[in-house]
């Protein structure tokens, strides 16, 4: 009847593409998610991130919604415009006061959203429920 | 001849320097480029391993290495760092957020700010303000509070946030003596900053609606209404007799808020002897706080010249009861313009 998604050690490991232009923030979401077991490209900024979504068709999105060249939200739109990378769930990085950017991100397409300042802890927990879900 | 060879060897001179001091000038840029990059390495390894301690009941020390230590000293590597910490900080919370406020302090980075707190640079003494305030150091609260009644506007700003961020309502006291005016934007910010704190019954707002600093008087009373302090009603109602309009005009939004079944007709008495922009608020006011026995009077209202004020008092009697506007159209210039449009647009809000 009900179905559960158990976070245990013991999930699939994703390969996730982290779009942030603060390198510092970028370095450390990394080595977080990584010391989770998965595999991370990093893009420094949106045209960048868009590049590396053509070129490795990640599992998951992590984009930081204030970017040079190309913004989170152009991301978000051409996540789910483009047919081969519709099903690609992504989390947008907002700052505090992003709310309505936040929204019209969900409209675009976007999957979750984490305000910062966020703990990475809470970051691997909400990529855990997507490698879950992605495993199913 | 020999001018044409001058002017030649003069032409070949200043292009040789030229491109000698372009050469030099990237040199310089390339090295302190790559000393920079070098030292904020050595700053995110640093501030890395601080996010990335286990976390434990009691606080641990940050491992630092020799070379890490011996480069506190360098101005450059300390700012680079501070930098960063202050970066990290905003974008990080949790225990990673507690263990780069413990890095700060383990390394006596808030010395450095004090430091600049003494600064005559006020853009140099609002930054280390921001600093102490970003990194939660409570320590130095005098210092700090000394700031918030500074002459210039953007210290003054910046000291009264960082009292309210690190100590929430009790930080508030500073009103108690500000001198200069708390410009409507400084306001917003400190009502944001308070609004992440969890209401207690702060005292003090009784002494600053009394303050002789006119925006003191009108911050209180958006911390009344904020905060529903109803046993404050009767010194609202006094503040609507006060000689200046815009705490007349804050009194009005502010019973708005905390009315009681007397607050219609006090409204009313004073809906006279108001300015155009006060009444057109306590009509505003009314669509909250009227009764069907304000109906009658507020149609005598009617009897002036002001389109946007009639079409409000037009409004505000539909709010009250939609019967009310039978009484509108039964008066005789209901079937003259503007009446007639704005009886029209108001039963077309109705629908």
């Amino acid at each position: 009847m009900f179905s559960f998604i158990v976070l245990d050690d013991n999930y699939l490991t994703m390969k996730i593409l982290i779009a942030e232009d603060d390198e510092l923030m970028l370095k450390t979401l990394e080595l977080r998610l990584k010391k989770d077991g998965h595999e991370i490209i990093s893009a420094s900024d949106g045209r960048d991130a868009l590049s590396k979504i053509e070129q490795h068709t990640p599992d998951l999105v992590i984009s930081d919604i204030m970017m040079p060249y190309v913004s989170g939200l152009e991301i978000v739109a051409y996540l789910t415009e483009n047919r081969q990378s519709k099903k690609i769930p992504i989390i947008v990085l907002s700052g505090m006061g992003q709310e309505d950017i936040v929204l019209e991100a969900f409209q675009l397409g976007a999957d979750d959203f984490i305000t910062k300042p966020f703990s990475p802890s809470e970051l691997s927990v909400r990529v855990k429920r997507f490698a879950a879900i992605n495993s199913r | 001849m020999i001018f044409f060879e001058v002017a030649i060897l003069f032409f070949i001179c200043v292009t040789f320097l030229m491109i000698l001091w372009m050469f030099i000038n990237l040199t310089i840029k390339k090295v302190r480029d790559g000393r920079y990059k070098k030292l904020k390495n050595m700053a995110d390894i640093l501030i890395r391993n601080a996010i990335f301690l286990e976390q434990t009941e009691e606080i641990k020390l940050i491992p630092i290495t020799a070379r890490t230590a011996k480069m506190l000293s360098n101005d450059n590597f300390r700012s680079i760092l501070t930098q960063e910490l202050l970066s990290a900080k905003k974008n990080i919370s949790g225990t990673a957020a507690v263990n780069l406020e413990n890095l700060y302090n383990q390394l006596n980075l808030d010395k450095y700010a004090v430091k600049r707190l003494r600064s005559r640079r006020w853009h140099i003494k609002a930054k280390a303000i921001q600093e102490l305030g970003i990194m939660g150091q409570k320590t130095h609260l005098n210092k700090i509070y000394r700031s918030t009644n500074n002459k210039n506007d953007l210290v003054r700003m910046e000291a009264q946030t960082t009292i309210v961020k690190l100590y929430g309502f009790e930080g508030l006291r500073f009103l108690d003596v500000v001198s200069y005016q708390i410009s409507e934007w400084q306001q917003i910010k400190l009502l944001q900053e308070l609004s992440r704190l969890a209401p207690d019954n702060f005292s003090g707002i009784e002494k600053w609606l009394n303050s002789t600093n006119m925006s003191v008087i009108v911050f209180a009373l958006k911390l009344v209404r904020n905060y529903h302090r109803f046993e404050l009603y009767d010194r609202i109602t006094e503040l609507l007799n006060h000689p200046n309009e815009v705490i007349r005009l804050e009194a009005i939004y502010t019973l708005e808020k905390i009315y009681t079944n007397e607050t219609s007709k006090v409204l009313i008495d004073k809906y006279p002897l108001e300015t155009l922009k006060n009444q057109k608020a306590i009509v505003k006011a009314l669509q909250d706080v009227g009764y069907d026995d304000d109906i009658p009077v507020l149609i005598q209202f009617l009897g002036q010249d002001e389109n946007e004020l009639k079409r409000l008092i037009v409004r505000t009697i539909a709010n009250i009861n939609p019967e009310g506007l039978t009484e509108v159209e039964n008066l005789p210039q209901s079937n003259q313009y503007p009446l007639d449009q704005i009886i029209k647009q108001i039963k077309g809000e109705l629908i």
